[in-house]
């Protein structure tokens, strides 16, 4: 899923919430292309032909893949190829709804404890052998065995066991009820016999984890050259074919290794590669001086930058200070200082494309009066010949811990000081190398505000990972190593987000986070910054391209795609 | 001079030693370690307890020294280890790295003599001669030039108005082989990938050895031998480069012992930008990924390389100088 691809980029690697979820879907709808109205908007064709067979399309890997394993790799560079190689049990649509894919139908039992999958029959590895229910159960208990070796075990954390009914029937059952589940255990389903004679420890020597994978993709894999390029050809039997009039269209894939983001740009506008998400600072000259072999496709970011504030720690204990820092940082400037104009300000933690999003928050508009009327009540008192707040004799200064490196953080870390500073509060900003900035002053609390991103998966419980105080309790050490480093504890969140969890009715799931929208909001544990509009251009010989909320032009729909017409 | 010779190759296993002890301490001291980085992705935010799993695991619980004991008894035995980010030996990662680099960096250094040396010679014989003073203007703006600027200057100017002709990155075209091609045409597709960062690899070094060469040179032009010679009434060209040279050589021998290495080493500015697959990616990507073994392994390499090629340098003094003894 590119969308890690690029967290990875941008914030290392601590970031990406989602990528269990999202590197394997969202699939889309099984209806042909171009129907789908809603959401999805896909780019008015120029011409009326209809997608056939053939062509190559060139896409770029910033890094080497690191594994073709679907359940062993870790990065968005093995995220790309592992999305075309292998099938899902479900897709999901623009709505992020689940859809038949290898499963093809589903049933959770009245207690929610057990769910029956049925899985489709006929469906055929790439190397001649059956699909079914056996392999299915053989990734999946793969992952929960114990001497797995990969990093997605705790997605599995609420299921018991799987059980194999028949060949197409298969039954998974929880330890609880686990609303996420569909997102949880959709993962490229492995084939068993591939893996004959290798233990669980040992999978990664398995050929099919890296040179000859086996999978049930739109794609196989043709040639691999390392640090140079992956070949993908078009796989013939993919067994949804009919079902999207012929897929896949494009012959060949060839992904090359580009890790420069110049030389990238450069190859895209010379025509060597078809697709690219550019920096912000060049999609202006994109959308004007190429706007004739180039498409553009603009899509919001399901995720978002965000300060992290340490509630555990005077003065930031205090919610009326949190609030008066969110009131008074400048998140107009930094959007047009530092984003281009691209991207919004969001207005709670959960983004509005999401279903789970509570229109009634609005985005709060700087007020500096109010800020300094908060920070008053909490007891600080001016000093009028400094302009710094103060308490019991002590300046209000806090200290900002950002990684060196990205000049995001750096300009966002000076425009936080100026426009805080207006409201009398001093930040001393910290520019370090990021891993020695986690380990040596985040993990262990001591800081008052860090910079980061978070991306949300396919379903809003990935809340969970950053507001639930069980994310956010030290370890023996004393270090945070969940994702809520802002070791925010809030009873009802945790419970709204419990009972989030468990919740397989639509409306009373939606009704959970609300409240818990609204609780983050007024507590103001983080501060939301900004949250992207990306730009994908794509070469505009290519058509069928689909734009799929939060996701953009994703490699997820690269078998819609074709360049050929009938 | 057999003697010597043992005596120095012994003389490298405690320097070696202690160079990896320094590299394996200092790589291990780092914050965040391989496991944090592999499970980052998830399990590491989600569950805590799978990162000390993982340490106990791959033994990176113990002290350091029992570490670095261990990881030498492997290595002297061949076995260099796993790479914790790839999950392959890491003979494979580099195996398939290291003949990118070489190729490259084999090539730029027999052209960078090949311009620099005579370049050298002709600034210093012609001393304060308009060409003198372009060879020296030259060789500060190669030195003064970074080498990213220089290779996106090369992108954007020439290969984008080439008409495809040269590529703006890669090593060689997906699909042309020796298997399907003729040699002419392989050759010939390899060939048009190394011209842009060939041009920014000798660029950028042409200057210190076109200096050391131009200085040197003067300094044995003002000889006595060299009046002598010319006294004798012999042609200037077998003054310069019968008599002259050779001695002239001698520094510029000197600082050529860094040079294998640095060739292993590769060129990661270079190889980034022009998306080279070669050996200075893969030691820069295993640095900021802790993948201790692989950084390990070229570390080592780099540093047998370093001290092989200084002994080299010390076998050439005697071959070019007759004076120099060892015993």
């Amino acid at each position: 899923m590119r969308i890690s691809r690029r967290a990875a980029s941008l914030l290392s690697l601590l970031v990406v919430a989602g990528l269990a979820l999202s590197a394997c879907g969202p699939k889309q709808d099984p209806t042909p292309p171009g129907n789908n109205g809603g959401a999805q908007n896909e780019q008015p064709a120029p011409s009326t032909g209809q997608p056939a067979v053939g062509g190559n399309l060139n896409l770029v890997l910033e890094k080497e893949p690191d594994s073709f394993n679907s359940i062993l790799y870790t990065t968005a560079y093995g995220a790309e190829i592992v999305t075309q190689l292998y099938a899902t049990l479900f897709e999901f649509n623009e709505k992020y709804e689940p859809t038949p894919y290898v499963a093809e139908s589903w049933e959770m039992s009245e207690d929610q404890l057990t769910l029956s999958i049925k899985i489709r029959e006929g469906i055929k590895f790439t190397d001649g052998t059956d699909l079914d229910a056996e392999d299915v159960a053989f990734t999946l208990e793969a992952i929960m065995h114990p001497d797995y070796t990969g990093a997605r075990a705790s997605s599995l954390r609420d299921v018991e066991s799987i059980e194999v009914v028949d060949k197409h029937n298969l039954k998974i059952h929880l330890k609880k009820p686990s609303a996420p589940l569909l997102t949880n255990i959709n993962y490229g389903i492995l084939s068993k016999e591939a893996f004959e004679g290798y233990s669980i420890a040992e999978m990664e020597k398995a050929p099919a984890s890296m040179d000859a994978p086996v999978g049930a993709g739109p794609y196989k894999l043709k040639e691999y050259v390392r640090g140079q390029y992956v070949v993908m050809e078009r796989n013939p039997d993919w067994f949804m074919s009919e079902q999207y009039g012929g897929a896949p269209f494009i012959e060949t894939l060839t992904f090359k290794i580009i890790p420069d983001s110049q030389t990238a740009l450069a190859a895209l506008q010379n025509g060597e590669i078809d697709r690219l998400t550019p920096e912000a600072s060049d999609v202006a000259m994109l959308e004007t001086q190429f706007a004739d072999k180039l498409t553009a496709y603009n899509w919001d970011r399901n995720g978002f930058g965000y300060m992290t504030l340490n509630n555990s720690k005077a003065p930031l204990d205090d919610k009326r200070v949190r609030q008066a820092l969110t009131l008074g940082l400048d998140r107009e400037a930094i959007i047009t200082g530092v984003l281009e104009d691209r991207a919004t300000i969001p207005p709670g933690p959960i983004p509005p494309i999401s279903w789970a999003y509570d229109d009634s928050i609005e985005v709060l508009e700087r007020d500096v009066e109010k800020a300094k009327q908060l920070l008053e009540e909490a007891g600080f008192v001016m000093n009028e010949s400094t302009g710094i707040y103060e308490r019991d004799g002590e300046p209000l200064k806090l200290t900002f811990f950002a990684g060196a490196g990205a000049t995001t953080t750096e300009a966002i870390g000076a425009i936080a000081r100026s426009s805080w500073k207006e409201i009398g509060v001093d930040l001393d900003v910290q520019m370090i190398d990021f891993n020695a900035m986690m380990d040596n002053y985040v993990a262990p609390g001591k800081f008052d505000v860090t910079f980061s991103a978070f991306n949300l998966g396919l379903d809003p419980d990935s809340m969970f990972n950053l507001f639930h105080s069980s994310a956010g309790q030290p370890d023996a050490n004393g270090n945070v190593l969940g994702f809520n480093r802002a070791r925010f504890y809030n009873d009802r969140v945790d419970e709204l987000l419990e009972k989030a969890r468990e919740e397989f009715d639509p409306e009373k799931r939606k009704e959970y986070y609300s409240e818990f929208q609204r609780i983050v909001v007024d507590e103001a544990p983080v501060i939301m910054v900004y949250s992207n509009v990306y730009t994908d251009f794509v070469n505009s010989r290519v058509k069928g391209v689909v734009n799929f909320p939060g996701f953009g032009a994703t490699s997820d729909y690269i078998y819609r795609w074709y360049i050929n017409e009938k | 001079m057999g003697r010597y010779l043992l005596k120095r190759v012994l003389n490298m296993i405690p320097l070696l030693i202690l160079a990896t002890l320094l590299s394996f301490s200092i790589m291990q001291l780092a914050p965040g370690g391989p496991e944090k980085v592999l499970l980052a992705a998830e399990d590491a935010t989600l569950d805590p307890s799978r990162i000390e799993e993982l340490r106990e695991r791959w033994g990176l619980n113990d002290p350091i020294p029992v570490q670095y004991v261990r990881w030498l008894g492997n290595v002297l035995t061949g076995d260099f280890g796993r790479s914790y980010f790839y999950r392959k030996p890491v003979s494979e990662v580099i195996g398939s790295a290291l003949p990118a680099t070489l190729q490259l960096q084999s090539i730029a250094l027999f052209l960078t003599y090949l311009i620099a040396l005579p370049l050298g010679i002709i600034s210093a014989v012609r001393q304060y001669s308009k060409l003198d003073y372009a060879v020296t203007g030259l060789a500060f703006a190669g030195q003064a030039a970074p080498s990213f600027w220089v290779a996106i200057l090369l992108i954007w100017g020439v290969a984008m108005k080439s008409n495809g002709l040269i590529p703006t990155n890669g090593i060689a075209t997906p699909g042309v082989n020796f298997e399907t091609y003729g040699w002419l045409s392989v050759l010939a597709d390899r060939a048009k990938y190394m011209i842009l960062p060939l041009t920014v690899m000798v660029f950028g070094s042409l200057t210190s050895l076109t200096r050391y060469m131009r200085s040197s040179m003067l300094e044995v032009l003002k000889e006595d031998y060299i009046r002598t010679a010319r006294a004798k009434g012999l042609a200037e060209k077998v003054v310069v480069y019968k008599h002259a040279l050779r001695n002239a050589l001698l520094p510029v021998i000197s600082i050529s012992g860094g040079l294998l290495s640095s060739m292993v080493g590769g060129a990661v500015i270079t190889e980034t930008i022009f998306s080279w697959p070669g050996i200075g990616r893969v030691g820069f990507d295993a640095v900021t990924q802790r993948d201790y073994n692989v950084s390990m392994a070229i570390m080592l390499m780099s540093g047998v390389l370093t001290l092989i090629g200084f002994l080299l340098v010390d076998i050439a003094y005697v071959w070019v100088d007759p004076r120099i003894k060892y015993d």
